[in-house]
């Protein structure tokens, strides 16, 4: 009987083959293996909601689709009342630890092998991401913190922006996987933006 | 050649070679085609399109009509390019179009003696009948002879891509208007987008000898230029074609990247497809001169007074060694004083109008022009090109002018296409001579010549104001500053639609051979609407869309009708306002990335084991996985499906749509959705369930389990998976808002996998060896969720196969894991992997509806789930579901057939017919829905939707199917082939 069971990136084949580094004005890349993610839906009383995650998690709720983090756990508004916790180091069994603590005030759906998540950064990022989604991605629009639904070359996406580097997250189904690295490839192509591995991504290895 | 010593924007330090119609030329960097054709004195460049007459270049814009080539060769052949548009490169091959054998000598100009037939509507006249021509004779016929250059064949080599971009202020076009928008709105901090169709900026000051500030105008576009470039609030799309207005303030362009070289760098795309968001768009598109009415307008050596200006100030390339111009506008004027200050012969000026522009007049004629007031061209002379003129003067007297090139000037139609695209209609104005557009869109500001005021200084100011009116609209606000002072434009126009006496053809549309007389027939035959005017005559649905001719042709029939230009008024223009490549609208999704695909995460195993994979919606999934042994794909699908049968096999079944149910009302909620009832359901049990659509028809199936009292687990079938998400939300948030209930998409979260198979259960416990799955503890439909090496797991005992059967979830990203190891702990025990046709086989074999049943036009009964529907609750779709027609017990419902012969095969989609009986729909019983060779029963066996159904098992009747010659004798069955009492499924 096997003793472990690895986990599998949804862009693992692609990453692998990317040099850690390149030139400044490259894109660096990698996927998020070590969140857990689950779809938080509010049963109707959303300030107690909004009570019970601060008192569990330091986080105001998001009203709008923003992503909010105490640095650990975040909070994506996704939609009226749905919120995208993505927490850091929690293990494959958040959702269901989620789940109890906010027991009668919000259903929670595992989503953590749901979503690809993507993280990029680099000088290029915006322009990258502007390509594929018809959303505004200047600093004055779109910062840290902001949030947004939509898709890009027909593949639905959730992007949020960490940081001003700029990095930003990009969550997409990950059966996508494939294609939406076909329109990354391309459009960096056309654009000159060549891509490198950033720090994570390496598999978790277990012997 | 014709090609000035020095002046213009061409480097003559970078000759260029290209061949036109396989002759030799040469012309500079900052060429076009269409200039450096005329430096090479090339007159004829075309034919046209029903007469074969021949045609030159009449613009230096992408207004021609005229010189339209097939650019380039091969894969990347373009027909109909405006040679005026294309920025010429080393290397260039242009062809032109509409003729044979050859420019010079066209057969198909004979046309022009049979015109008499060619009038207007001559499609609708001639080619009446006999009707069954139409398809095979006059279309063909039509389309040799009024072709438009070929389109290649070949796949396209070039990529397209695409972008978006957002702005507080979108400017369309360069010219001063454009510029001092841009300068203003980005001075004010607002985020700007200046979007230019020409490769340099400075729209009609590239070709204008005009000053600003005192200095060459030029000085003053390169200076702007230089500013809005280091503004980093300011990005400049130059080669870039704004070509529709769109809702909410969006707007399409199409920026030319590499069709300015011979063929695009390696994984450079050849052209890119913007989307802009705007707040507030000033659009300076400028002005299209307006063309000339008179015989034998459409001569080559006849140009628009602003092309030859054009080609004389820009390119250095002077058309003819004897000009003249023929104007009723000043601009016509300022067009002679910048040709002969280029060195060009300007023999004579003919203005239409009572008196000339005195001060213009007396400075021509010291130079020895003729000036000709009050008078008119009526016809122009010559075989192949101009070589003269008929002048009739004020006095009626007629006389004849040697020219080699004729530069008219009829007035200036503002280019308002893009305004029109939202339907805001142009309307006449009287001070202009023209149409305008009064009430463009909201967020729209037309500027300079587009909103119909011509001089420079009106251009620059225009601009200004806009640009700080459009800023501060987006919430930028900036000191005022002043417009800069210019060179005096004078814009005087006298409209003129008319000319008595000409004795040739007076063409109004160049491209398509609409001539004046067409318009009158038109009008006399009642063709009153200026839009039924252009699809009678075809006037303006040229590739050109009538951007020279529209104007003229409306002036006509308001002429013939009696009416004015304000009343009969104009059309609306619709994107794109120049032609757009397919190519560039479909960016990177070519090939097998047309859309997006889908991949399940035991793909790359599967893969790996030489899987056949098939398009289910987006997914790929595993169809077969053949043995290197087996040729057909029967053999593989025959073997798999007996291997689940008499061992196990493993089946990726995680492209099932599974959706999560929560809250305190979850169970009402299915309740309500399901026709059988799932709020009585124990936790750790799964439910077999239906759905109706509102109408009483099958919506879809599935098992649905409920893990906790407040959490369902519901799964859809993989093809209505979305559908059934949506009918989800949509129950919960507009039929029940009043009950609690959560509901999200958790397909992409599980990887599942059927294991069927008698060892399907010794299989699980190597896998999961602390799990009691036996019979006792885990019967069938029973289900568990439990950590399985620190992460969750599900097992279901379902059965597709009806073999003892389970499936097994876990976290898509473990699935590759998951499948190696049940793989691998089963390989003692014979474990095969099977693919979705032996799936499709084992429900076959038990009868289990699925896509082909569930039809959309199949009731619960039909499928022989009737006795599912509740009694005692309410349902979507309960009370039409009892409709007379849905519980009409003659309606077609599920049964099982077999050949008779048992070594025959049956075909899905063969009707049902009785046994005697003519092979005639009135004699149909119903149709052979699923077919599968059946390795338990060793035949074809067939599921069918047969009229009266259950009522004639063991009646033989007839699989008819006529596609394939079929008719074959059937027995109609039990739907269940396989273990009808279900005690395997239960073993």
């Amino acid at each position: 009987m096997a003793e472990t069971i690895i986990p599998r990136g949804a862009f693992e084949q692609y990453l692998r083959d990317l040099k850690p580094s390149g030139n400044a004005n490259d894109l660096r890349i990698e996927e998020r293996l070590d969140l857990a993610m689950a779809t938080v839906m509010s049963r109707g009383d959303d300030r107690a909601l909004a009570a019970k995650v601060h008192g569990e998690f330091g986080l105001p709720l998001p009203s709008t689709p923003r992503r909010v983090s105490n640095g650990v756990n975040a909070l994506v508004g996704i939609g009226p009342g749905v919120w995208l916790a993505v927490f850091q180091e929690a293990g494959p069994l958040m959702a269901s630890e989620l789940a109890s603590s906010l027991a009668g005030l919000a259903s929670v759906a595992d989503q953590t092998s749901a979503y690809a998540l993507l993280r990029i950064s680099g000088a290029s990022a915006r322009e990258v991401l502007s390509r594929g989604a018809f959303i505004d991605f200047d600093p004055s629009v779109f910062g840290p913190g902001s949030a947004a639904v939509t898709t890009i070359s027909h593949i639905g996406v959730t992007i949020w922006q960490i940081d001003e580097t700029p990095t930003f997250e990009i969550a997409l189904f990950r059966s996508f996987a494939d294609s939406f690295w076909h329109w990354m490839m391309t459009t960096c192509k056309a654009l000159g933006v060549g891509l490198v591995r950033g720090g994570r991504s390496a598999p978790v290895q277990d012997d | 050649m014709s090609r000035s010593q020095s002046g213009g924007l061409i480097n003559r330090d970078k000759p260029l070679n290209f061949v036109f119609d396989g002759k030799k030329l040469r012309g500079y960097e900052g060429d076009t085609l269409a200039s450096a054709l005329v430096a090479n004195g090339i007159r004829v460049v075309g034919r046209s399109f029903k007469y074969h007459r021949p045609r030159g270049i009449l613009t230096a814009g992408s207004e021609e009509p005229n010189a339209l080539v097939t650019l380039r060769s091969g894969a990347r052949s373009e027909p109909n390019t405006r040679a005026t548009s294309v920025q010429l490169f080393e290397g260039l091959v242009a062809e032109s179009q509409n003729r044979w054998p050859s420019l010079s000598f066209d057969l198909m100009s004979l046309n022009n003696l049979f015109s008499p037939m060619l009038t207007a509507g001559f499609y609708y006249k001639t080619f009446m009948w006999p009707a069954s021509f139409w398809e095979k004779v006059y279309e063909p016929l039509i389309r040799r002879a009024a072709g438009l250059g070929k389109a290649s064949t070949e796949p396209d080599p070039d990529i397209y891509d695409k972008a978006h971009a957002f702005c507080d202020v979108l400017v369309v076009g360069s010219g001063p208007a454009g510029l001092s928008a841009a300068l203003a709105a980005s001075q004010a901090n607002a985020r700007v987008m200046l979007v230019e169709d020409d490769w340099l900026l400075g729209g009609r000051l590239l070709s204008e000898k005009q000053e600003i500030d005192g200095a060459p105008a030029s000085d003053w576009v390169r200076k702007t230029e230089g500013v809005l470039t280091a503004m980093p609030n300011v990005s400049i799309l130059a080669r870039t074609t704004v070509f529709g207005a769109y809702d909410g303030g969006s707007f399409g362009a199409v920026e030319r990247i590499s069709d300015h070289l011979a063929e695009s760098k390696p994984g450079v795309p050849r052209q890119r497809l913007w989307k802009i968001r705007a707040k507030r768009v000033v659009l300076a598109t400028g002005a299209i001169e307006r063309p000339l009415l008179f015989g034998g307008n459409d001569l080559p050596g006849v140009m628009m007074a602003s092309a030859a200006r054009a080609y004389a100030t820009r390119f250095a390339a002077l058309p003819g060694k004897e000009i003249v111009i023929y104007t009723t506008t000043d601009s016509g004027w300022a067009a002679a004083k910048d040709l002969a200050d280029c060195g060009a012969n300007v023999a004579a000026i003919i203005d239409a109008r009572a008196s000339a522009p005195r001060e213009a007049a007396h400075r021509v004629a010291t130079k020895g022009t003729r000036v000709f007031e009050n008078a008119v061209v009526v016809d122009a002379l010559g075989g192949r090109h101009l070589r003269g003129l008929k002048v009739r003067s004020a006095d009626g007297k007629m006389q004849n002018l040697a020219a080699d090139v004729l530069a008219m000037s009829g007035g200036w139609n503002p280019a308002v296409g893009i305004g029109c695209n939202l339907g805001s209609r142009p309307v006449w104005s009287d001070s202009i001579h023209a149409f305008v557009l009064a009430s463009p869109p909201t967020g729209m500001t037309l500027v300079g010549s587009a909103a119909g005021h011509f001089s420079l200084a009106e251009a620059l100011e225009d601009g200004r104001s806009a640009g700080m009116a459009a800023a501060a609209d987006s919430g930028f606000s900036a000191p005022p500053v002043g417009a800069p002072s210019c060179s005096e434009d004078a814009t005087g126009s006298m409209p003129l639609w008319h000319v008595e006496g000409a004795k040739q053809k007076v063409f109004v549309d160049f491209q398509h051979d609409v001539t004046d007389s067409d318009i009158g027939l038109a009008a006399q035959e009642g063709f009153r609407s200026v839009e039924h005017l252009k699809r009678y005559t075809t006037l303006g649905m040229a590739t050109d869309q009538g951007r020279l001719s529209q104007v003229n042709g409306q002036a006509l029939l308001a002429r013939h009708l009696g009416k004015t230009l304000a009343e009969t008024g104009t059309i609306l223009s619709r994107p794109p306002y120049l032609p757009v490549a397919i190519g560039v609208l479909a960016g990177h999704h070519r090939d097998e990335h047309f859309r997006p695909e889908r991949r399940t995460a035991s793909h790359d195993w599967a893969a790996e084991n030489g899987a056949v994979f098939v398009d289910t919606g987006l997914w790929k999934r595993a169809q077969w996985f053949p043995k290197p042994s087996e040729t057909d794909w029967l053999d593989s699908v025959t073997r798999e499906a007996a291997a689940v049968r008499t061992s196990v096999g493993v089946c990726d079944v995680s492209t099932l749509g599974k959706i999560d149910i929560h809250g305190p009302d979850a169970g009402i909620f299915l309740d309500r959705l399901y026709i059988n009832t799932f709020s009585t359901l124990a936790v750790g049990k799964a439910r077999y369930g239906v759905m109706l659509r509102e109408d009483g028809f099958v919506l879809d199936d599935g098992t649905t389990t409920r893990l906790a009292d407040d959490h369902y687990f519901m799964t859809t079938t993989t093809a209505n998976a979305v559908k059934i998400m949506q009918h989800v939300d949509y129950c919960r948030q507009v039929l029940w808002p009043e009950l609690n209930v959560q509901a999200v998409s958790v397909t992409e979260q599980w990887a599942q996998f059927a294991v069927a198979g008698p060892n399907s259960r010794a299989l699980l416990q190597k896998a999961f060896p602390n799990l009691d799955i036996s019979n006792e503890a885990f019967p069938y439909m029973s289900a568990t969720s439990f950590v399985w090496m620190g992460v969750p797991a599900r097992i279901f005992r379902l059965s597709f196969s009806g073999e003892l059967a389970y499936e097994v979830a876990v976290p898509a990203r473990y699935g590759d894991a998951l499948i190696r190891i049940l793989m691998g702990e089963g390989h003692d025990l014979g474990v095969i992997a099977y693919g979705t046709e032996a799936l499709g086989v084992l429900r076959i074999e038990k009868g289990h509806p699925a896509g082909n049943e569930l039809s959309g036009q199949t009731t619960a009964t039909d499928l022989g789930l009737g006795r599912m529907m509740s009694q005692k609750k309410d349902y979507v779709g309960r009370v039409l579901a009892f409709r007379p027609a849905l519980t009409d017990p003659q309606r077609p419902s599920l049964v099982g057939l077999r050949p008779v012969d048992r070594s025959k095969r049956l075909r899905a989609g063969a009707h049902v017919l009785p046994l005697p009986g003519e092979n005639r729909a009135d004699n149909d019983l119903g149709y052979v829905t699923s077919v599968a060779f059946s390795p338990a029963m060793n035949s074809w066996i067939g599921l069918g939707l047969v009229s009266g159904g259950p009522g004639r098992i063991g009646e033989r009747l007839r699989s008819y199917d006529p596609v394939r010659n079929g008719d074959t004798e059937i027995e109609i069955c039990s739907p269940v082939f396989v273990d009808p009492e279900g005690v395997r499924v239960r073993g």
